[in-house]
């Protein structure tokens, strides 16, 4: 079945089921792989995206509810990485395996979007969905008071 | 529309009538110089005044998430009137609260109004701030005039006319107002009158509670029968309730303190950040919310019939090797999408509390439900691995629709909820 | 139907490779990077000169160093680097860094210079070792990094003392330019002339007090690569004319397939082939692969959505019944006879018989999942006499003999192309996977990328083990010990992968942290039981530390409180004599707070060990409500590794292995019900969230000298143990069992 998707500002006709998770298609048809599997049931975090602004789990997301929406991914958060959460996550060396990173990243930019000073509170509630196995919780939660600063200069 | 235009002639005469007798009744007190709270104040009595503030969970209006700057205001309250906005009750002297006296401050709790002399709106629950003993209501003083100031003005309400003219709330008082004080039932324990005390007083439960009359006020007949309050259904506490186990004293605290109990499920929505100002606060104290709550629920049901519901939740879990299937293709597109989503943690062998026995699916209105499928549930501090992601953006409004008929066909055999489509587009729309 | 295919256009096969192997290229971001995102590729296209097989230098002046350990968070690709750079002099901005081939690692034997310097011997492979585990990184390669330095420092200052007609010693070399008198040139200008050099004697390396680099929070080389989306994991490999398989194992480990019913997908879209896994004559559980079917489709979704949709039937096994309550009550039986004796020294029964009082505990720790946040696939492309295998792979050359071994081929004709790993653990050392892709590409034909579903890889997990354990000591009158004896039962991960090594039933690895504790203790009994089960067993980050240390640092304290001790003085008069153990532990004391005199429901406790060389004690703060809810709210760590590379990456470790450590602890278990896992999933198995998280501090205490620990697991078995203890003195309630979320914690 042919569909379009809006991914990154592009326009993207696919030939896949509409049932096929989201997820899928971002990485295997239109080939963007920053976007990762984790579990599959929207428990981890790893597959987060933004639909329309608003963070989503591409993993349970079906493609055919994500036909007619503008679609975000971690490779569409800037152009060059100078997105406030991707500079200060550079900053502060944040990743160690960097697995988990793009959807922490993607979830914390639906953060600010709504909080844009968020309290240690904030992000721990609303960052609570996405796992990192290498504990990089810490820096994850100093990167995004960070990121805040510099969006705000 | 009809509501509303009732709503304001009728406030417009109690206004009036109101006005003449009340209006010059409330002098403007004078300002006091910043005071140093802590040279003022006992370490001791701020202390009971933050655990106090708790329990009335000022901060949870009195902060705007979105700025981030603790009781410093700027909330939006939607009301039917319009849209008010939390004051800065912070001690800066400028745009807070630091000019007001212990006097000040006590009328404004218990009477409604400012250090101007200034009506307050009943929005801010003056009318159970009454209860509060003078001994509390100190401690609060204390405790609110040593946070730090914060320099901020909240932005202006949106009200329309007559709400905008402050003294119609005159009328509103004398209606609503009951200013006598508090006294302890002696027919009751001493922990159900420190629960009643706190829940009903500072805690003002009621205020999300119990359904408001066409000027906003509480209906004491009503009370505790549960009310659509910030597009959540804030369920009944009394016999009016539709959970399926009853809520014991020790489930409720496990409710109320930590935001999740294994018999009824996760705090949602608005009750969250009031289930965690709980969290901290003496677990004393919780036990004697949890003991008044209780309390509101004379009849309940016979065991047999709470062990009727806890089999029929069993039955009706998802069971992944033999998931249900509908004729009505309605409902067969619900289960489609809720095995999608909601299957992969809600289902047999799971960790999540039989959907039957949470009591959002059993509720009158729809709006838990689909407030959460929208945005999830964020984890309470005292149930921190008790979480769900939104699911807002990786549905279609016909999805949610489909989903939310079959849940309550699923896992209740209480009536269908009524006008789904409209309640989702409400919500995409403000989304 | 006009599909925008961007990834067609990004894959374009450009060039062999000097080991041979197959490039990809790749759009890399318009920044700098500092490595590729394909880290076994060259970072650059240039033709480099290779000075020693551990760097390159490019006519451009970039340096290539080759890592021979995998990255898996744990910092190799910054750390390994500085080592070789801290002696090679380069200037630190023109470092590139790239994989090792682990090929070359099999066809070559250590160079003529490693071998002059004393560091390798001719039999040894040019890379020493390529694996990653045990904490080696730093521990075990330093001196051979530093040795490729210096080596590679001192040649090119041959080669231009010899253009100039200067002595050697009259040339310095600084920030990749070489220098003396008025004379410059750069490395690159000398490099081609540095690979022949000969030198009469290889340069001793640098100690400690001559470093620059070494020691110095260095920004991490893979960062830039970890926030966009272009580092490169083992999932996202794609291959010309690549297919895809989902595979679908016997939920009990080894059982067989029965039957399947491949005729009843074979329509749906895109579907390709059913293949069917079976090991094969003498292939026993070493080999890792258990029986499977697997469906090829031209789509990752559609090979998964046919697995579902195919009927298959599972063969009864002798195994179905098994569950973790049995394995439990056997295990906890075990304790109660003699076993196969570790520690023998003077009279241990005689001791406690005669002791002033006498400390009993029992405890018990689960098989635990690895959970790494990237699901296990591997990629495989056989072609004439020559496979291809891609993944995330911790020891690379393994991965290379498994697949060899699988195709019948010469391990020199197999290529690994290492990715960057999403997390590792131990679990990614295993290679059942690129056994299983090999087998599979070898019934298909093309080239295969195998996935496996979050379930799929909890499920044919090779899991930390099990075990309990019984301890039971006497004290003297002043309440010091006077005789230890543990005993531990449990499931050993050498008898289920090398069982020639288990003699008269002991494996000392089970009773880590039991045998080699260093308290002053004059008379300890330490014996243990096998006791394996059908469930296959792997390395773990720490392993049985994770678990011995939880127990035996209860028991500790235990005594400690029997004889009327405070925890943190009592462990001090036990280590009196070492000066690293008593180093952390004043550390922690003066760090911590240390108090036992907390209001109830608040409580600090204590855990230690020395694991790889490094000593890490950690005190933990926690608070328990009356109604037992948990929080841990501080943990602080005292760290002897002697010395450390990359501060801001070593404490990162420490922090990493706090956190793996505590979601074990918490709440994260594996249990066995029907021969098979239940934790299958993020539902079920628990991890910590970042809303769990407690504050960490880390301080290091080192004592420098010749002591090089290793960081990536010591820091995890010392958490149980703190958070166990500190639960007691919160709430007189000790968790004897892993996790302790199975203990009811009210107290009050």
């Amino acid at each position: 079945m042919a569909l379009t998707l809006t991914v990154n500002g592009t326009s993207h006709v696919v030939d896949v089921e509409a049932e096929s998770p989201l997820l899928w298609v971002i990485r295997d048809t239109i080939g963007l792989t920053g976007t990762k599997f984790g579990c599959g049931i929207a428990k981890c975090g790893a597959c987060t995206v933004h639909i329309d602004g608003r963070a989503a789990k591409s993993c349970t997301t079906k493609v055919s509810a994500a036909v007619g929406k503008s679609i975000t991914t971690i490779e569409g958060l800037s152009p060059d990485s100078t997105h406030p959460l991707q500079v200060a996550w550079t900053e502060l060396d944040t990743p160690q395996c960097g697995y988990c990173q793009s959807g922490q990243i993607m979830a914390a930019a639906a953060l600010l979007s709504k909080r844009a000073n968020p309290s240690d509170f904030d992000i721990d509630t609303e960052m609570a969905d996405n796992i990192c196995r290498c504990g990089t919780y810490t820096k994850i939660r100093a990167a995004i008071h960070r990121a805040a600063e510099i969006a705000a200069q | 529309m009809k509501r509303i235009l009732l709503g304001i002639i009728l406030v417009g005469i109690v206004g009036l009538i109101g006005g003449l007798a009340w209006a010059m009744r409330y002098p403007a007190l004078d300002p006091i110089a910043p005071i140093d709270a802590s040279m003022e104040f006992d370490s001791q009595v701020v202390a009971l005044g933050r655990d106090l503030a708790g329990f009335g969970d000022c901060s949870v209006c009195h902060t705007d998430p979105r700025q981030g700057l603790e009781y410093a205001g700027g909330l939006p309250l939607e009301t039917p009137f319009g849209v008010l906005y939390t004051t800065n009750i912070t001690p800066d002297v400028e745009t807070g609260i630091g000019t007001w006296s212990e006097e000040a401050f006590s009328r404004a709790m218990r009477e409604g109004v400012d250090n101007e002399g200034q009506y307050l709106y009943p929005a801010f629950p003056y009318d159970h701030f009454t209860k509060i003993t003078d001994e509390d209501m100190h401690a609060l003083y204390a405790y609110i005039m040593s946070l730090e100031p914060i320099n901020y003005t909240p932005p202006e309400n949106e009200l329309g006319f007559p709400f905008n003219i402050r003294l119609s709330l005159a009328g509103w008082n004398l209606l609503f107002l009951d200013t006598s004080r508090w006294e302890p039932d002696p027919t009751q324990s001493d922990e159900w009158n420190r629960g009643y005390y706190l829940a009903d007083g500072l805690g003002h439960c009621e205020g999300c509670h119990t359904p408001r009359n066409l000027m906003g006020a509480e209906i004491p007949s009503k009370a505790y029968d549960g009310a659509i309050v910030e597009g959540w259904y804030a369920p009944a506490l009394n016999d009016e309730t539709t959970s399926a186990v009853p809520w014991t004293q020790i489930a409720l605290v496990n409710y109320l303190l930590d935001g999740w109990d294994v018999d009824h499920g996760v705090s949602a929505g608005p009750m969250t950040p009031i289930v965690n100002h709980l969290y901290d606060l003496p677990e004393d104290d919780g036990f004697a919310i949890a003991k008044y709550i209780e309390s509101l629920r004379p009849n309940l049901p016979t065991e047999a019939a709470t062990a009727e519901l806890v089999a029929f939740a069993a039955e009706r879990e998802w069971d992944p090797e033999n998931p249900p299937s509908y004729d009505d293709p309605g409902l067969q597109a619900g289960v489609e999408a809720f095995d999608d989503l909601c299957a992969n943690c809600h289902k047999v062998g799971g960790t999540t509390v039989p959907l039957a026995l949470t009591s959002t699916v059993r509720m009158p209105e729809a709006l838990n439900v689909m407030n959460i499928i929208f945005d999830g549930v964020r984890p309470p501090l005292g149930a921190r691995d008790h979480s769900m992601p939104e699911f807002g953006a990786s549905l279609t409004d016909e999805n949610i629709a489909d989903v939310l008929r079959f849940v309550r066909v699923q896992y209740t055999n209480l009536p269908a909820w009524e006008h789904l489509e409209e309640i989702i587009a409400e919500k995409r729309e403000n989304w | 139907m006009n599909i925008h295919n961007v990834s067609r256009r990004k894959f374009i096969v450009t060039s062999a490779t000097a080991a041979g192997g197959m490039m990809l290229g790749f759009n890399l971001p318009a920044q700098a990077a500092q490595m590729n995102a394909n880290p076994w590729e060259l970072p650059t296209d240039k033709e480099g000169q290779e000075v020693n097989a551990w760097l390159a230098i490019d006519p451009d002046g970039t340096v290539t160093i080759r890592v021979g350990q995998s990255e898996m968070g744990e910092g190799v690709f910054t750390s390994m680097p500085m080592i070789v750079a801290e002696e090679l002099h380069v200037d630190w901005k023109m470092v590139k860094a790239a994989y090792a081939s682990g090929n070359r690692y099999l066809r070559q034997k250590a160079e003529d210079y490693q071998v002059a310097a004393g560091i390798l011997n001719e039999d040894h492979q040019v890379y020493r070792r390529m694996g990653t585990g045990g904490s080696g990184a730093v521990r075990r390669s330093r001196t051979f990094l530093q040795q490729a330095g210096a080596s590679a420092r001192e040649r090119l200052k041959e080669a231009a003392a010899q253009a100039w007609g200067v002595a050697r010693a009259d040339v310095t070399a600084k920030d990749s330019v070489l220098s003396s008198g008025n004379r410059t040139g750069t490395f690159a200008e000398f490099a081609t002339a540095a690979s022949t050099v000969a030198l009469d004697v290889e340069p001793v390396i640098k100690t400690p007090d001559q470093f620059n680099l070494l020691g110095a929070s260095v920004a991490r080389l893979d960062t830039p690569l970890k926030v966009n989306g272009s580092a490169t994991y083992g999932i996202d490999i794609r291959l010309p004319g690549m297919v895809y398989a989902a595979v679908r194992a016997n939920p009990v480990p080894y059982g067989g397939i029965d039957s399947y019913d491949a005729d009843a997908i074979m329509g749906l879209p895109g579907v390709i082939q059913v293949v069917e896994i079976v090991p094969g004559e003498g292939q026993d559980l070493r080999s890792g692969l258990q029986p499977a079917v697997a469906v090829i489709a031209n789509s990752y979704t559609r090979a998964l959505s046919a697995l579902d949709q195919m009927p298959i039937k599972w063969s009864a096994t002798p195994n179905d019944g098994v569950n973790s309550r049995d394995l439990f009550a056997d295990a906890n039986a075990a304790l109660g006879m003699p076993g196969a004796i570790s520690v023998d020294e003077g009279d241990t029964a005689g001791a406690i018989a005669g002791a002033t009082t006498v400390v009993e505990g029992d405890y018990q720790a689960p098989y635990q999942s690895h959970a790494c946040m990237e699901p296990f696939n591997c990629t495989v492309h056989i072609t004439d006499n020559r496979a291809d295998v891609y993944g995330s792979f911790q020891n690379p050359p393994g991965a290379l003999a498994v697949v060899a071994e699988q195709l019948g081929m010469d391990p020199i004709n197999v290529f690994s192309h290492t990715t960057f790993l999403g997390g590792g653990f131990g679990r990614r050392s295993r290679n059942d996977e690129p056994r299983q892709a090999a087998e599979i590409a070898r019934q298909v034909g093309r080239p295969v990328k195998m996935v496996w579903t979050r379930e799929e890889d909890m499920m044919q997990n090779k899991m930390r083990p099990m075990a309990v354990a019984r301890f039971k000591a006497g004290l003297g009158p002043d309440g010091m010990p006077v005789g230890w004896h543990a005993r531990v039962a449990g499931h050993s991960i050498t008898a289920h992968i090398r069982p020639e090594r288990i003699e008269n039933g002991l494996d000392n690895s089970l009773l880590a942290a039991v045998r080699n504790h260093p308290y002053n203790i004059p008379n300890q009994l330490v014996d243990m039981h096998v006791r394996n089960s059908h469930i296959p067993v792997h390395y773990w980050r720490s392993v049985n530390a994770s678990q011995n240390v939880f127990m035996a640092e209860q028991f500790v304290d235990e005594m400690a409180q029997a004889g009327g001790h405070d925890p943190l003085d009592f462990r001090l008069k036990m280590v009196e004599d070492l000066e690293d153990w008593s180093l952390v532990l004043n550390t922690l004391k003066e760090k911590s707070g240390w108090t036992t005199d907390l209001p109830p429901g608040t409580g600090m406790g204590i855990g230690i060990s020395e694991e790889f060389g490094t000593v890490v004690g950690q005190v933990a703060t926690v608070t328990v409500s009356r109604r037992g809810q948990l929080t841990i709210d501080k943990i602080v760590a005292a760290v002897d590794c002697g010395h450390l590379v990359n501060p801001a990456i070593a404490e990162g470790q420490i922090e990493s292995a706090i956190v793996y450590g505590l979601s074990a602890c918490l709440a994260g278990e594996v249990t066995i019900s029907g021969g098979q896992v239940v934790e299958n999933n993020f539902d079920t198995f628990k991890v910590l969230r970042i809303n769990e998280m407690p504050i960490i501090e880390t301080h290091w205490a080192l004592t420098g000298g010749d002591k090089w620990g290793g960081l990536g697991e010591p820091g995890l078995p010392p958490v149980a143990a703190a958070v166990a203890n500190a639960i007691f003195y919160a709430t007189g309630k000790r968790p004897r069992e892993m996790p302790i979320v199975h203990t009811d914690l009210s107290w009050g």
